[in-house]
């Protein structure tokens, strides 16, 4: 998760998310050398003495520069176009959950297996224990099994809303009479956080999401122990 | 202008690369555009009896490039009429 010294990229805790920030690593492995060469370049222009009035052209210099720039796109294109259509890919979820946004809290929906519903407020900081996180810790977490593909159907009750968890990768706007889904795999246990991501009002920055990754069995005994009550 | 015709173009070498990434581009936005008129899914241009338009990709992949979903061994679970 992120605080607020974070100035990369959180770990992530999907695939998709992994190979997000391989992309924005190379991408930015190319932009930083490419600043070097050209503030070297800058940099040398202070200190040298060259000096040709009757410049007027140069073909093969403007050859290389016109091709050159041409290729470093394309050595970030064709890994972002492959990234791009990998997140498109259909597959097919073992797990739906759907949630609502509401001024100022989110619920979640679980109606695979049993009925359940839920309400997730953020626990306001007068009732904060030491072990929460200020600001992102809610009441009822979002559990889902690990290594499975997890289908979120999101939608809204009032205004807009977006839902996102930033180490998944993934956000999606929750808009009033309208489902938009999206697909995810975790591949690790743990809590993870996000908040939500359209102005919605008073409360805009007071109602995260937190979503607990735990083994299958542990997730079938959740549901049961969720559905008795 | 230099680089118009073919003789200035032999001076200026230079401007070859150029007309081939332009050139590129602009093939590459045509053809897109003319594949999204011409076989994109939901776009009709025969209003006749025939095939729905939305059942020929049933098996058939439409994308670019698939790295993963195998599209001629999909099945989609819709019913068929």
């Amino acid at each position: 998760m992120m605080t607020w010294k974070t100035l990369m990229s959180p770990d992530s805790a999907s695939p998709l998310m992994e190979q997000l920030t391989f992309l924005h690593d190379h991408a930015l492995m190319i932009l930083l050398m490419i600043t070097v060469l050209v503030g070297y370049l800058m940099a040398s222009l202070f200190f040298n003495k060259f000096n040709y009035r009757y410049l007027l052209e140069g073909q093969t210099i403007e050859m290389i520069w016109t091709i050159l720039p041409a290729v470093i796109l394309i050595f970030i294109a064709l890994p972002s176009l492959r990234l791009l259509y990998l997140l498109d890919e259909v597959n097919n979820p073992l797990v739906t959950v759907k949630t609502i946004g509401h001024q100022w809290y989110w619920s979640y929906e679980y109606t695979d297996f049993a009925n359940i519903e839920f309400d997730s407020y953020m626990i306001p900081s007068n009732e904060m224990e030491d072990y929460h996180f200020r600001l992102l810790d809610v009441d009822n977490r979002i559990a889902v099994p690990y290594n499975s593909q997890i289908r979120m159907i999101v939608t809204a009750a009032d205004v807009l809303h977006s839902w996102t968890i930033p180490t998944l990768g993934v956000k999606i706007d929750a808009t009033p009479g309208r489902l938009n889904q999206i697909s995810f795999l975790l591949n690790r246990t743990g809590i993870f956080f996000g908040q939500c991501s359209e102005i919605c009002g008073a409360n805009h920055s007071f109602m995260p999401i937190v979503m607990e990754s735990i083994s299958p069995e542990c997730f079938i005994s959740w549901i049961y122990n969720m559905s008795e009550i | 202008m230099q680089g118009m015709s073919l003789t200035s173009l032999k001076k200026h070498k230079a401007l070859i690369p150029l007309y081939v990434c332009v050139g590129l581009g602009c093939v590459g936005a045509v053809f897109y555009t003319a594949r999204l008129a011409l076989a994109n899914p939901d776009v009709a241009w025969n209003r006749k009896e025939g095939e729905i338009s939305n059942e020929h990709y049933s098996n058939k992949q439409y994308k670019f490039y698939s790295p993963n979903v195998d599209y001629s061994k999909m099945e989609s679970p819709a019913p068929k009429y």
